[in-house]
């Protein structure tokens, strides 16, 4: 997995050090909105992996290598963990300097729900990803994004139930909780998508 | 042991299928893959990597199926070529190697980098401004450099210029003087199979026409040259294929051990072999 990462690390390396940059200069902005913009586009590192596999054709080479189908598909999900994790970290570093200056109140719990629904996104994506070519998999994920937080939205108003409301309200402990079960979910999905995607050749 | 088995292999994708395929490569000895494009080379070579898995049949590559879990080790000993590198183009030659490093267990950085250095390819020159000679040289540098015991090439040599091909075949010949090294090498360019294998197998619309030592081969057959008329008194089952010049003049592929032992034969190249049954196929 380590070969996987590393590889991933070369062909990213230019869009890790924009994303450094934008992602502080999105964060000390005075809404919580850029702040979504900068962590999605985090989320988004391990779809653009796919892109460069794809176009090198990668991965027809990487099925005939010493790679086990865990160590593929794991490497992708850490991809994105380590992605979300540590921008998120640094652009909060930076709101929390900057802020601490102005005298603003630091964004933590806003900060903290953003990375859980951002894993959960990505959770949803992968899996597709390792499905299909990856023209399809940008309307499929829209497909299946939509149709999971749609139902879920859906869901939520038959039971009365304010969905922003339900998320600003719920207990911190709740967000990591589904984002944790969210992935573990995906990662066997996406090792299922993996295999079936090899089978057709 | 035999380096590779494929046996009563099937696999179907829509209209094409492989069908039925038995193969043997014997441990220390060099298998040149032979067809026409789409005949299942490139797939054949996925199934025995276990890239793809077969509807049917068994696959053993080194002693171990493909598709049980200790074939994952057993690809440390695998060298692979494909028929395009496949590498991220952003990554340059020293990169690829660094990842490599982490990939294999034998990695062996200086035999990397004197074959980088053979090949005078820059290390940090990225592999989008490579050109395909180049990028193949690459490949077959990083199959080289983990002590494989099979080297798998799919159309390896295609796209370099003689002197390069030359020296590859050399470098594919010195692997095999180890006797426990084995190379399946699939290619267009006959001559270079007929320079370098002991075996030669004959893919056709995804079935296995012939599979044979390339010395027996060669004696097997015989081309026929001479009149329309003097072809006609050749023993049906004797020609295997035929082809007719705008003068009547013929000229043809026959078995050996059918016709008259006084009749004048030249000896054959593997690509008359290949070329001539596919022509005799078409004709029945």
């Amino acid at each position: 997995m380590k070969a996987l990462l590393r590889k991933d690390f070369y062909v990213l390396k230019k869009q890790l050090g924009f994303l450094a940059v934008a992602i502080v200069a999105f964060y000390i902005l005075p809404n919580v909105g850029s702040n979504v913009v900068a962590t999605l586009y985090a989320v988004m590192l391990p779809t653009s992996a796919f892109t460069y596999d794809d176009h090198s054709r990668w991965g027809e080479l990487a099925a005939m290598m010493p790679y086990s189908t865990w160590d593929i598909v794991l490497s992708r999900y850490v991809l994105g963990w380590l992605s979300v994790l540590t921008f998120t970290a640094i652009g909060a570093c930076g709101q929390l300097v900057l802020y601490r200056v102005l005298g603003e109140t630091f964004r933590g719990r806003e900060i903290f729900v953003l990375v859980c629904i951002a894993l959960c996104l990505m959770a949803l994506s992968l899996p597709v990803y390792f499905r299909y070519d990856v023209e399809k998999s940008r309307f499929v994920r829209l497909l299946v994004v939509m149709l999971i937080c749609g139902t879920i939205g859906g869901v939520m108003a038959l039971m009365g139930a304010d969905t922003e409301e339900s998320l600003v309200r719920a207990p911190l402990w709740v967000y990591p909780l589904i984002a944790v079960a969210c992935n573990a979910v995906s990662v066997f999905a996406a090792m299922a998508a993996y295999r079936a995607r090899r089978r057709k050749g | 042991m035999n380096a590779i088995e494929l046996s009563h292999i099937q696999k179907s994708f829509g209209s094409f299928a492989i069908q039925d395929l038995t193969l043997t490569v014997p441990e220390g000895s060099i298998c040149g893959l032979v067809g026409e494009n789409g005949a299942g080379k490139s797939t054949t070579i996925r199934l025995l990597m276990g890239a793809l898995p077969a509807d049917g049949g068994t696959v053993r590559v080194l002693g171990s199926d493909v598709e049980d879990p200790a074939f994952f080790a057993v690809k440390e000993q695998v060298g692979v070529v494909l028929d395009e590198a496949y590498f991220p183009e952003v990554l340059s030659a020293a990169q690829v190697g660094r990842v490599l490093a982490d990939t294999y267990r034998n990695w062996d950085k200086e035999r990397y980098q004197e074959l980088l250095r053979r090949f005078d390819l820059p290390e940090k020159k990225i592999f989008k401004e490579y050109s395909r000679g180049m990028r193949m040289k690459l490949a077959i540098a990083a199959a080289l450099s983990h002590a494989p015991k099979l080297l798998v090439l799919d159309e390896a040599t295609a796209g370099l210029d003689p002197i390069i091909r030359d020296e590859v075949l050399d470098l594919l010949y010195d692997f095999t003087r180890e006797e426990d090294h084995s190379i399946l090498i699939s290619s267009h360019i006959l001559s270079d199979l007929e320079k370098l294998c002991d075996t030669i197998a004959f893919l056709h619309q995804g079935r296995l026409l012939f599979c044979e030592e390339k010395d027996r081969l060669l004696e097997e057959y015989g081309i026929f040259t001479g009149t329309a008329e003097q072809a006609e008194s050749l023993r049906r089952e004797a020609v295997v294929g035929r082809e007719e010049s705008a003068y009547g003049g013929v000229r043809a592929l026959v078995r050996r051990d059918l016709v008259p032992p006084a009749l004048e034969l030249e000896k054959p190249t593997v690509e008359d072999v290949i070329l001539f049954t596919v022509k005799g196929g078409k004709r029945a």
